[in-house]
């Protein structure tokens, strides 16, 4: 028993996913929900849908993104996972970092990675020579693939070696820190995104997480800071102009309900989002939590036995539908529970037998329940007068009519005729 | 508005839950027969038949008059068939007027809150709001006797009772008012508004109770979204001890 608790320990000691996910529990009709809403981009000729994943802390919502994002590219969508999309500090530096992370974020690719898909593109497209997008701009007036290679680095957010660098800004001018400005981020993250939406001819899937760092710690109100407000206004002006490029894809918000009904009062952001709200599972039922379990431990390589699943099972059943809200609970809930005994199934009436036993002499009932914390607990305030004339019915104890009333035990075995 | 008092439950947990087994009672009530045979019927021992009878004439089923148990002129009236049983049960229902109060909470709580509401949760609300209490026996005592309100109510055909929850099946017309969700217009509304909107119906000590009730026991239709940050800008403190900020209205989410 205490065996099967150590194995759960260690198998719900992970608390967000390594790698992308490759499993979801109990999210079927979200995801559902999520494929009519990506399957209505074919019906479009172009457009950025927008979509907000609603969920309590610790309800799954990284894990759905990313889960979406392995799912999705399977189904031809490149997906780009932005772990932090309100990153903190000084407006500059956070656009930068914004950025940064749509090619060092977990499970991102650099821009060199689309190179031979970007070959192909400039073999199918041969007459085009100019183009408004700044990153293809430049790639066509490179001399070979080695500079492509190092544009497409730059524009990664890579720190370049002196001599990389020294050779773009000669050739393009380019400036060392990559953003200066909203203005910067709109152009250029429009251009990153489609770079990569033109040469792999694929939908693209913006999954933005943790937009509850909305608010800081210190302010009083939660309400957007400055630098939070011009983030905003900076993501509002990238989607449109990302509608205006004709790049077509989803982007996805994973926030919590607290952090959407601040975001919600810039209605010129919220309205691309409010029609495709998907909010996770809440509170999730029995069987989502075992299955949950069962592959918690599967990504340890532990298996479970067929009574250990039944032990799993109870200790689950006993948490009440209250405590099942969010995965982080359950496993909260899980991990702090004690073996799984019979404490629910002590009889109040042995219970009493029991102390009436030991006792030396007739105890009131004040007297017993202050020997039983079992018996403090079930009867609060007064005696159980039902289930004491039940036991003075079946000649197991008898009542004295003191004041208050005491109770003692009757040994059925000793022959008063022997005294 | 509805204050503390107004949540007083009276002790009729004893009354017939069914009209099969009322109308058995004021028959028996009204030949005079003796009480052995309604005791046989449905094999209650005299302690209970005695609660039945008692908390019968709390209700205005029966009267007491010098020792002995007769029927009320409202039962006289079922009897002769002056009006309907559902008739019979409304009027039951408004003429007491601690009655009316719960069945008026009850309606207005199944309103704002649709489609339903766990027993649990009116439980605890009544005993929290009334006593004071929340350990088992006060729970277990309310219980008691607000299942006797809820089998009224049925009887009537005014709810229905079904997994656990209460559901209106018609309309009292106490008071006409929206569901949260109607009257904020969207399905994620902050809990300093939901307490704003109870406010207009409960005094202020009932709503905040009623909230910290709701949001620990009532997950099937609604999501009590935890605070991810407590900043003590109106959060609820539930009976679990933990946060919360925003609500989830599930049905609108889905239809919406």
């Amino acid at each position: 028993m205490d065996d099967i608790l150590k194995k759960l320990k260690i198998a719900l000691d992970r608390t967000v996913p390594i790698a992308d996910p490759t499993y979801i529990i109990g999210e079927e009709e979200n995801l559902g929900k999520f494929e009519r809403i990506f399957e209505s981009l074919d019906h479009r000729e172009s457009g950025i849908i927008g979509c907000v994943l609603l969920g309590q802390i610790g309800n799954g919502k990284t894990h759905f993104l990313r889960y979406l994002r392995r799912f999705y590219v399977e189904k031809s969508a490149i997906g780009v996972y932005i772990p932090d999309m309100f990153v903190s500090g000084p407006i500059v530096d956070a656009l930068n970092g914004i950025y940064k992370s749509l090619f060092n974020g977990p499970g991102n690719f650099m821009l060199d990675k689309y190179l031979a898909d970007w070959e192909k593109w400039k073999k199918d497209n041969k007459e085009v020579e100019e183009s408004s997008n700044t990153i293809i701009r430049y790639l066509l007036n490179c001399n070979n693939d080695i500079e492509e290679k190092l544009v497409l680095k730059y524009y990664s957010g890579v720190n370049l070696i002196p001599d990389e660098f020294k050779f773009l800004r000669n050739k393009f001018g380019l400036k060392k820190r990559l953003i200066e400005n909203e203005n910067d981020f709109q152009q250029i993250t429009g251009d990153a995104v489609e770079f990569i939406y033109l040469a792999t001819q694929k939908n693209i899937l913006l999954l933005f997480d943790e937009v509850d760092k909305i608010y800081s710690y210190d302010s009083e109100k939660l309400t957007l800071s400055r630098v939070q407000s011009k983030i905003l206004s900076a993501y509002r002006l990238l989607f449109d102009m990302m509608n205006n490029k004709n790049i077509k894809g989803l982007i996805v918000v994973g926030a919590t309900p607290e952090a959407w009904d601040i975001l919600s009062t810039q209605g010129a952001f919220e309205r691309r989002f409010t029609d495709n709200k998907i909010i996770l599972k809440a509170p999730k039922t029995v069987n989502d939590c075992i299955e949950f379990i069962k592959k918690r431990f599967e990504e340890i390589s532990l298996g479970l036995i067929t009574e250990e699943v039944g032990v799993i099972a109870k200790i689950i059943g006993d948490l009440p539908d209250g405590k099942r809200l969010t995965w982080a609970e359950i496993m909260r809930n899980i991990k702090n529970s004690n073996s799984v005994n019979t404490n629910t199934n002590i009889d109040p009436g042995n219970e009493i037998l029991n102390i009436l036993t030991c006792a030396l002499g007739p105890l009131t009932w004040a007297e017993i329940v202050q020997k039983s914390l079992i018996l403090r607990n079930v009867y609060p305030k007064n005696q159980p007068t039902p289930l004491i004339k039940k036991l003075e019915r079946e000649n197991k104890i008898k009542i004295i009519q003191t004041r208050p009333k005491s109770y003692e035990f009757v040994n059925g075995d000793i022959d008063n005729n022997d005294i | 508005m509805k204050h503390q008092h107004d949540f007083y439950i009276p002790n009729i947990g004893n009354i017939p839950s069914d009209e099969n087994k009322l109308k058995i009672l004021l028959q028996i009530i009204l030949s005079g027969k003796n009480d052995i045979q309604f005791t046989n019927v449905f094999q209650y021992k005299n302690e209970t038949y005695r609660k039945i009878l008692n908390h019968s004439s709390i209700v205005g089923i029966l009267d007491k008059k010098q020792g002995e148990y007769i029927l009320t002129d409202l039962s006289l009236g079922l009897v002769k068939k002056e009006y309907t049983f559902e008739e019979y049960i409304k009027r039951l229902v408004l003429f007491n007027e601690h009655i009316k109060s719960c069945a008026e909470i009850i309606f207005l709580l199944i309103k704002i809150f649709p489609p339903s509401i766990n027993f649990k949760t009116f439980y605890y609300i009544f005993a929290y709001i009334y006593k004071n209490r929340i350990d088992k026996s006060a729970i277990s005592s309310t219980g008691r006797n607000l299942r006797a309100i809820f089998s009224l109510l049925e009887m009537a055909g005014f709810i229905i009772r079904k997994n656990g929850a209460v559901f209106i099946k018609k309309d009292m017309y106490f008071m006409e008012c929206d569901s949260i969700g109607a009257f904020y217009g969207k399905d994620i509304i902050n809990i300093n508004d939901v307490r704003q909107y109870l406010n207009k119906f409960f005094s202020k000590g009932c709503t905040e109770k009623i909230l910290q009730c709701l949001s620990t026991y009532e997950y099937n239709n609604y999501i009590w979204n935890r605070s991810s940050l407590y900043k003590n800008t109106g959060e609820i403190n539930n009976l679990y001890n933990e946060f919360i900020m925003t609500l989830i209205v599930k049905d609108m989410v889905k239809n919406g």
